[in-house]
């Protein structure tokens, strides 16, 4: 019973299983109920949109899929552009069977980039479980038995739409080509790894432009657009970390849209008060976001 | 006779130089092709396959036939062609697929009622994105761990994590609010 409880006030809030508990101490709700046997293998519902599935399995699928709420709404998802696009760890792997010049990143760079992220990833997941155990947010200090809710002045729900494009123009840029002339060629690819961003393929452009922003290290449009990429995929720790990556000077065109989707991958991280005091800060800015920000950081 | 030898020699050098500049050309051409369709590739694996692994052997086995064709396939044939490769793959998968037992008649898929309590909560969860309604369903309604659900989406583990979490929690706020 001690060791239960010991091990309950040490689990850290970001855990899947930790909110499962104050679900059900909460709402008396047991996620075991939503377990249902019978539905066909995610593989099956969504290759019945092909015709690629022999018959009768494709009737089966299909008459099973319009009775099925959970299903469809499954099979929507999984259709979602993003979520059927590649991942870079996918998009290598594949590189690395076919008889192809390797891609123009040096080893060191790749290894680099590889170390960053662990980095990365491990200091949020600090900030996170330091946070947990602070005074900023007591309802994760000793979950069992269960604290208030969320405190209210800390739930925001900031709306996350596609950032505007904002480029920068050539004779704008912040470093030069060996040449001394503006980089042409940086401008050329962003663009290019622009275009799913444009369509809304944004798991697709997070992978390009994360690409991109390691090949031009002082970049601050690929890192900036790679985490509002991630961010709209629903990836908000990834997104954390790109839009933490190049911190913009006040006077930048992106610096009130940095603070703003950074505010929405902290909140979505779960670091409500770091994301109240950005919403703050934008509420004293008077640029696109200032009116939202206050009205949100006031609630 | 000195002169025809050095003839000979240099014309041997010049087959052997061409038929490694060629090769390199095949190999950037491939590159380049690879950069440009890749992502639509995988995709159209994917939506035939409904599975990541699936979609990744069937793009590199669809642009290893590529290679072996490259001089036959014009560009402008591109990517219709990749296309028609990865889907006689995905025909003949399923063909052997349906003869297993997981999927033959020995087991009927549930006879839905038309109601499910947790589909209605997730649509009511405005702040929810595909991915976490994925991760949510393939945890609570089909009882996946999270390699399996990493194995279906493609993401992370840590990234699965971190999506549960968050559905999780904006559930409860929809359930208690
Ligand atoms: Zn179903």
């Amino acid at each position: 019973m001690k060791e239960t409880k010991r091990a309950a006030n040490n689990m850290p809030h970001e855990d899947p299983e930790h909110q499962e508990r104050l679900l059900m101490v909460e709402t008396g709700i047991d996620p075991a109920v939503w377990r249902e046997q019978g539905h066909p293998p995610p593989s099956l519902l969504v290759a019945s949109r092909e015709d690629v599935l022999p018959q009768p399995l494709a009737e089966r699928v299909t008459s099973h899929i319009e009775l099925c709420p959970s299903c469809t709404r499954l099979l929507e998802d999984l259709l979602d552009p993003d979520v059927a696009c590649p991942t870079l760890g996918e998009i290598t792997r594949i590189r690395r069977r076919l008889p192809m010049p390797s891609p123009p990143q040096r080893p060191w760079k790749t290894l680099a980039l590889i170390a960053l992220t662990l980095v990365t990833a491990a200091l949020s997941i600090v900030a996170v479980r330091t946070l947990s155990s602070g005074p900023i947010s007591p309802q994760f200090v000793a979950p069992m038995p269960p604290g208030p809710p969320a405190p209210p002045g800390l739930v925001f729900r900031i709306p996350v739409e596609p950032a505007p494009l904002k480029l920068p123009p050539a004779s704008t840029l912040a470093w030069r080509s060996q040449d001394g002339g503006p980089d042409q060629a940086y401008l050329v690819e962003l663009g290019q790894a622009l275009k799913p961003y444009r369509e809304g393929r944004y798991r697709e452009a997070a992978v390009r432009l994360q690409s991109l922003a390691s090949q031009y290290p002082q970049s601050v449009e690929a890192p900036f657009y790679a985490g509002v990429s991630h961010l709209l995929a629903g990836d908000a720790l990834f997104a954390l970390e790109w839009l933490t990556k190049k911190p913009l000077v006040r006077s930048h065109p992106l610096y009130d849209d940095q603070l703003w989707y950074r505010a929405a991958a902290l909140e979505q991280t779960g670091q409500w008060a770091e994301a109240r005091d950005l919403l703050r800060q934008l509420c004293k800015l008077s640029g696109g976001y200032q009116q939202k920000a206050c009205q949100l950081s006031k609630r | 006779m000195e002169t025809d030898k050095t003839n000979r020699s240099s014309g041997a050098d010049y087959v052997f130089v061409s038929s490694v500049e060629r090769e390199k050309n095949r190999r950037e051409r491939l590159a380049r092709l690879y950069d440009q369709h890749v992502h639509a590739v995988f995709r159209y694996a994917w939506r035939l396959t409904g599975r990541r692994d699936l979609a990744e052997d069937f793009t590199s086995e669809a642009f290893l036939a590529l290679h072996r064709n490259l001089d036959q396939v014009e560009d402008a044939r591109l990517p219709a062609w990749l296309f028609t490769e990865v889907r006689n793959l995905a025909i003949e998968y399923w063909r052997r697929a349906s003869r297993e037992q997981t999927l033959s008649e020995a087991a009927p898929f549930l006879r839905p009622d038309g109601s499910s309590s947790l589909v209605d909560l997730l649509s009511r969860a405005t702040g929810l994105k595909p991915v976490h309604r994925i991760c949510l369903t393939l945890r609570y309604l089909y009882g996946m761990d999270r390699q399996e659900i990493a194995r279906q989406t493609g993401l992370s583990e840590h990234q699965i994590k971190s999506a549960l979490q968050y559905g999780l929690e904006l559930l409860r706020r929809e359930l208690t609010s």
